[in-house]
């Protein structure tokens, strides 16, 4: 009975329910609608792809002269650092050469005189002599180390 | 299972970086045109910043590493760019707000329905959408601009697929609310006539 009584109860709820559910559903399915037939999608520009193209080319090309720039400037440093370095050479060859003719001049001072006195006229020999030996002996050392003679 | 853009991805592998940007931008130069002008409600500066998004994406290509699907890398390079866009014109932005907000003030639509003009109604519900707080527009644009494909909608905005359709579903709620508050007594015979 009592069941009876519920399932009475249900049967008189159901269509008021039933009709604020629809009403519910429909609402949302006309929004859904409205908004769909409301917001459609925008379509693309016209030129879009080839503007879009054009910017690619443009900026392939930005960046080959970006390239080009960089290594022009990295040549001009290289450059200007071999240019500073070749100075910088001349001068510490410079200033080899003024050494060794100072050397060479101290060394003449001292030795000379007690060789003119213990040779005589044959100094004029000897002296060529000594220089040539040593310069031989200074040149020998030198390909030694360079490496020319392993 | 095999990615909607794998073909792209091992044009990628091979080196065949112009051939995998043209397939690119053939096959989403309008989403991300979407998306664009879903985050920034203007045509022309969307235009713009989805050039220079797939103009950045041709730059990076490069660099893309497969850690995220292509797409969701596309559209972050997007949605980026749409934030680098908003941030540079916040000034320009929030003048020309103000001047919406003022023409709004004028023709908002409770004053449209209170004079009894028997007023646009395609209109009357974008303006509404327009209202909407922006996580809500963003999703109900997008997702209609996506032809209501949800999965779309959140690859595209960056966020889990539940937090789109509770946007989506809070956002049209808001609306249908919207609807009764500006006086409308019965929204369906309204919608009716709006579709």
């Amino acid at each position: 009975m009592n069941e009876s009584n519920h399932m009475n109860e249900g049967d008189i709820r159901e269509p008021a329910n039933a009709t604020r559910e629809d009403k519910t559903v429909r609402e949302e399915r006309l929004l859904d609608e409205a908004l769909a037939a409301n917001l459609p999608a925008p379509p693309l520009p016209v030129h879009f792809r080839s503007r879009l193209m054009a910017s690619v080319r443009a900026s392939a090309l930005e960046d080959q002269a970006a390239m080009r720039q960089a290594l022009a400037s990295e040549a001009q440093r290289k450059l200007n650092e071999l240019r500073a370095e070749f100075i910088e050479l001349r001068r510490r060859t410079l200033g080899a050469y003024i050494g060794l003719a100072f050397v060479a001049g101290v060394i003449m001072a001292i030795v000379l005189p007690p060789i003119f006195q213990s040779f005589g006229s044959l100094s004029v020999y000897v002296v060529p002599a000594v220089a040539g030996i040593a310069g031989l002996a200074v040149g020998f050392n030198w390909l030694r180390r360079a490496g020319w003679l392993d | 299972m095999s990615h909607p853009d794998q073909d792209i991805v091992l044009l990628l592998r091979d080196g065949g970086n112009v051939a995998a940007f043209e397939e690119i931008v053939r096959r989403y130069e309008s989403k991300v045109y979407r998306l664009c002008c879903g985050l920034l409600r203007d045509r022309a500066l969307a235009e713009d910043v989805a050039q220079e998004s797939l103009l950045r994406v041709w730059k990076s290509l490069a660099s893309y590493d497969e850690r995220a699907a292509l797409s969701t890398w596309i559209y972050t390079v997007a949605r980026n760019r749409c934030l680098t866009a908003i941030e540079k014109r916040r000034t320009t932005w929030a003048l020309q707000q103000a001047a919406v907000n003022e023409a709004v003030g004028e023709s908002t639509p409770a004053a449209l329905l209170d004079e009894g003009i028997d007023a646009d109604k395609p209109a009357l519900l974008r303006q509404m959408v327009d209202q909407l707080p922006e996580r809500y527009r963003q999703t109900i644009v997008l997702f209609y601009y996506e032809e209501r494909s949800l999965v779309e909608t959140a690859a595209m905005l960056g966020v889990p697929e539940g937090t789109a359709k509770t946007n989506l579903h809070r956002g049209r709620a808001m609306l249908l609310a919207r609807l009764k508050q500006v006086g409308l007594s019965d929204p369906l015979q309204w919608l009716e006539g709006a579709v």
